[in-house]
């Protein structure tokens, strides 16, 4: 199994007469990572949405393998920040959600991967964030995605897990081998885990830049910091001045 | 609305379970409706997302989502139930609880009438525990519904 090839050309997206997204071109090539970095409400999520199939795009095509996505993607599956674990099935059954009858060992043997065999029959409403994370990340993988889309999945948690979850996705990332594609507004996760991160930008790509650092990637190396500073200094530069300055 | 259903079912079984079931039908719609109103649809969502058919969605989804309004609207339609049942009985029954009271309060059988209250009284708590027991059971996964202490801080 491996992972999607990716191509969007020309798609464009409004909602009412404010263009969202617009004629945005780029491809991934199969089982490449890609962070997609941009600040809020630059389009980011418009843009997975296009990609995963929940929402059409009003021109242009997204194609996996060469085929346009119409309606929602089979091969492809999505990791929503919220997570979205079903709080009236306990995690065993999440992770089953919707697959054919016999789906158990797998199950168990996906949560024992994640660090979660303790947890099976645990409600996921006590489960901690680093946990819900896990299974969610469980629930997406034991279907063998072929394209992972990650909507900040990291958003909401502290620092810590936050890391630990980043080498677990990319430790996942390089046994599955599946094609990523990573929202995040955090430059540094996108510098350690992408292969390449494009800067989304006002509705179009203002930065697309490999990151061409050998993996595991160490945080402190001079050249993670020196990329991670240029690419925050493109986030940051907005070419006019910032409306509301926050000093601390 | 009674002397309507006098007219129309008579005295007996038929007047009581008409107006029990009109009495009872719109908190028990207006719960379920809520209930089904308020899922979240990001969850919804999620079961297209994982391939979910109607079928699925609905017992997966949409029924444990719609649950907690729909047990709140059962107890409260149980409540109402005794109150009709009552009332139904005392006027337009010719034999139950109610009727028995009523009659015994002719002929002045105090203790009759405290015996049709506290059958009155037992058989509405006994309903309600079971109801009781059936949301501890059906809401185990939800935080609100777990018995003192045993929640844990996430």
């Amino acid at each position: 199994m491996s992972g999607a090839e990716l191509a969007v050309s020309g798609a464009g997206k409004s909602f009412g007469a404010r263009p969202v997204l617009r004629d945005l071109c780029f491809s991934v090539a199969p089982g490449e990572f890609i962070a997609v970095i941009g600040n809020s409400g630059c389009g980011k999520s418009t843009l997975l949405r296009l990609i995963a199939g929940l929402d059409a795009a009003d021109s242009g095509v997204i194609a996996a393998d060469g085929e346009p996505v119409r309606g929602l993607a089979r091969d492809a599956l999505v990791l929503f920040q919220e997570l979205r674990l079903l709080p009236w099935r306990r995690v065993i059954d999440n992770v089953g959600l919707g697959l054919p009858a016999g789906w158990l060992a797998e199950a168990q043997r996906m949560l024992a991967h994640v660090g979660l065999q303790d947890h099976a029959n645990d409600w996921p409403l006590t489960l901690s964030g680093g946990q819900r994370q896990r299974a969610a990340l469980a629930r997406a993988l034991i279907r063998q995605p072929r394209l992972m889309l990650f909507d900040e999945p990291l958003g909401a948690l502290d620092a810590l897990t936050r890391l630990e979850m980043q080498d677990l996705i990319e430790a996942l990332w390089r046994e599955q081998k599946f094609t990523a594609l990573l929202i995040t507004h955090d430059v540094e996760e996108a510098v350690a885990l992408a292969d390449r991160v494009l800067l989304l930008k006002e509705g179009g790509i203002t930065l697309n830049i490999r990151v061409n650092l050998s993996r595991p990637r160490l945080r402190s190396a001079e050249s993670f910091v020196g990329l991670k500073t240029k690419i925050l200094a493109q986030v940051m530069d907005s070419g006019e001045p910032a409306p509301f300055v926050y000093r601390v | 609305m009674l002397p309507l259903v006098i007219l129309w079912f008579g005295i007996g079984e038929g007047a009581k379970v008409f107006m029990i079931a009109t009495g009872v039908f719109f908190p028990l719609y207006m719960n379920t409706f809520h209930g089904v109103r308020h899922i979240d649809p990001a969850l919804i969502e999620t079961g297209r997302v994982y391939g979910l058919d109607r079928q699925r969605l609905f017992w997966d989804i949409i029924l444990p989502g719609a649950l907690p309004a729909v047990l709140n609207g059962v107890r409260y339609g149980l409540g109402l139930m005794w109150l009709t049942l009552i009332v139904a009985e005392t006027i337009a029954a010719s034999s139950g609880i109610g009727y028995m009271a009523m009659n015994a309060c002719e002929f002045l059988q105090t203790d009759v009438i405290l015996l049709g209250i506290l059958l009155y009284a037992l058989l509405g708590k006994l309903v309600d525990s079971f109801v009781r027991a059936l949301e501890a059971r059906l809401l185990r996964w939800h935080p609100n519904y777990q018995p003192a202490g045993g929640r844990r801080e996430s």
